[in-house]
């Protein structure tokens, strides 16, 4: 009986088969209704991923596929059939759409016709991506080079999205800086900074965020600029992997001063890079950027800015601030920091906090200012090395 | 009689009805020719065909070429007997068939994508070869006249004036059906991967992330940043599409 059944069994199997065998083309030949005002071939069938991802997102989960991807609020002109059928022109099914299309916007009109308000990306939205005062402007412009997405999506997704990027730095390994007193100037010093040269590059890598997950966009609030920049976190934490920067900055009297009284995390960094509190001042530019400003020590640290010179306690790092502090403006913005830092102390360097080591050589200093060990070099070797230049 | 022999029995008797007759029905009709001679075909692709038939008469549309909404042998002529370039053998216009005999494959862009091959199917083949009288000119046009109804745009693919297909997802899938898949002509695996009720399993191999090279650059006084993104690595995952 067994047997029999099991005969039964093959046999049903293979006649079920037998049907399925020679229809290669099942179903091609059952055309959907695209008819309907909406969109009737429905996206997840193929990109459950993207869906799975979306419902994750901290934006946009609300959203449906149309409302980015093909839009006729937006512009974009794809193929539909609501009775009365369109042929697609840019894209058939759907577009590749810029961030920007929506971000640049403070209010759009989604698929189904609903106004709804947009924030706009600050500065990047704007004509040109804003001011140049905008630390990321350049990545902007450069993603537009870019064929990793349209537009300039490539630098959206790269602090928005959980999207795996790999970013490798490459910037002077030291820099040279000449300087000399003078005695010229009416209170008798006079800092000349007379050349400034740079060594060659080093290299710093980093890598961020998961795979593959671009529809996943993150909460503003976790995005931390010290994950993209992580060797200055380090320099700024004191370890000597890191790249030195103003959480290196101390006072020769002892005084660590406000840039290590803070943490090293978001809020010190956006103390200076993002400090909307010192737009009243005409050398801080805050309100005209993104996410952060390019600045220079001198941004602050001038007579028209929050820590004027002439109000810091004399022989505490003045320098005859009627005339040293202009010279800044002129040199490249990236050594700006540095030859602050070589004088000011920096937590990896393990000075003589008391001294100013690098003019004990009398009233000229042509030092070497290194940024941080060089590639591969171990702490111990670094220290040595730079202790012996001095 | 034990009911293992009754069962047995009955098995080799209900496969006798279904084999028999056709055994005995191998040369059954061979001898009963089509006519040929009408202007419309009167070889019914049904009959050989009748699974695409009866998904045909599901289908939203090409339905409407014969009696309308019925799948019918003129539905099957529209696209298979539908390219101009071919002469199907035909005894009424006394052709004997060239590059195609009975029907030829066809890949939806023949129409979908030649506004020309399109009027020529519709205002050629079918009205005189199929002897099909054309509808009214609004099933086709739309009020002013230009955009061909079901032409696919947006791929650059179509003869339309406005097709730049300048920011389409999915031109890679047309393009690669069209030049990398045989197992339908030209570009139809992609049309009938959306359009129609196919299974399908998609593997993707999709960009899981980039990389970027910043570098300081130094020109006199100024100090930039040189970006470079180039593409990274890349992860497989599969769809499972109507499955």
């Amino acid at each position: 009986m067994k047997r029999y059944l099991l005969f039964i069994a093959l046999l049903s199997a293979f006649s079920y088969y037998l049907v399925q065998t020679p229809s290669v083309l099942l179903n091609t030949h059952t055309i959907l209704n695209i008819s309907s005002p909406s969109n009737d071939i429905p996206c997840k069938s193929c990109h459950s991923k993207i869906a799975s991802e979306l419902n994750s997102s901290a934006y946009h989960k609300s959203l449906s596929c149309e409302d980015c991807h093909r839009n006729p609020n937006l512009g974009q002109r794809v193929a539909y059939d609501n009775g009365t059928g369109f042929s697609g022109e840019e894209a058939h099914a759907a577009v590749k759409p810029r961030c920007l299309d929506c971000h640049s916007k403070t209010s759009i009109t989604l698929a189904n016709g609903t106004t709804v308000t947009v924030p706009k990306a600050k500065a990047f939205g704007d004509a040109n991506y804003g001011s140049n005062y905008s630390a990321h402007k350049k990545f902007v412009q450069s993603s537009l080079n870019s064929d990793v997405a349209v537009g300039e999506n490539e630098a959206c997704l790269a602090c928005h999205a959980d999207f795996k990027v790999n970013i490798t730095f490459k910037y002077p390994e030291y820099i040279n800086v000449s300087i000399e007193i003078n005695g010229t100037s009416p209170d008798g010093l006079l800092y000349n900074i007379t050349s400034v040269t740079f060594s060659p590059q080093r290299t710093y890598t980093v890598s961020v965020g998961n795979e593959s997950l671009k529809h996943k966009l993150k909460p503003i609030s976790d995005i931390k600029c010290i994950t993209c920049h992580k060797n200055i976190y380090l320099g700024g934490i004191g370890d000597t992997i890191g790249r030195q920067h103003a959480g290196d900055v101390t006072d020769k009297g002892g005084d660590p001063g406000i840039h290590q009284t803070m943490a090293v995390n978001n809020q010190w960094c956006l103390s200076c890079h993002f400090n909307q509190t010192f737009s009243i001042y005409p050398t801080v530019n805050s309100e005209f950027v993104h996410a952060a400003e390019r600045i220079r020590c001198v941004s602050c640290h001038n007579e028209s800015g929050p820590y004027p010179p002439s109000s810091e306690t004399p022989n505490k790092g003045h320098h005859n601030s009627t005339y040293f502090y202009k010279q800044f403006w002129s040199i490249p913005l990236s050594a700006n920091g540095d030859i602050c830092v070589s004088c000011h102390v920096s937590n990896n360097h393990a000075l003589d906090t008391t001294g100013c080591a690098c003019h004990n050589g009398g009233y000229y200093v042509n030092s070497t200012v290194y940024r941080e060990p060089k590639a591969n070099e171990t702490p111990g070797v670094w220290l040595s090395r730079v202790i012996s230049q001095i | 009689m034990s009911f293992k022999i009754f069962l047995f029995l009955f098995t080799i008797f209900m496969i006798g009805v279904i084999a028999l007759p056709s055994t005995l029905s191998i040369f059954l009709g061979q001898h009963n020719w089509y006519y040929l001679d009408n202007p419309t075909s009167d070889v019914p692709c049904q009959k050989c065909h009748a699974d695409i038939y009866e998904e045909l008469n599901q289908s939203s549309y090409h339905t409407n070429w014969g009696v309308a909404k019925k799948a019918d042998t003129k539905d099957c002529e529209a696209c298979h007997r539908g390219n101009t370039s071919i002469n199907y053998a035909d005894s009424y216009q006394s052709q004997f068939g060239d590059k195609a005999h009975a029907a030829s494959s066809i890949n939806c862009g023949y129409c979908h994508f030649n506004t020309s091959n399109m009027h020529n199917v519709v205002h050629g083949n079918l009205s005189n070869y199929l002897n099909y009288t054309a509808p009214t000119c609004s099933l086709c046009h739309n009020a002013h006249g230009i955009d061909s109804y079901g032409i696919a745009g947006g791929f650059n693919l179509s003869n339309h004036p406005t097709d730049s297909g300048s920011n389409s997802t999915h031109f890679e899938l047309v393009l690669s059906s069209e030049f990398y898949s045989n197992i339908y002509s030209g570009e139809s695996e992609s049309c009938i991967l959306c359009h129609t009720a196919v299974k399908a399993k998609i593997n993707f191999t999709s960009l899981s992330g980039y990389s970027i090279t910043a570098t300081n650059t130094i020109s006199g006084s100024k100090s930039e940043w040189d970006v470079n993104i180039s593409a990274g690595d890349y992860i497989n995952y599969t769809e499972k599409v109507r499955e």
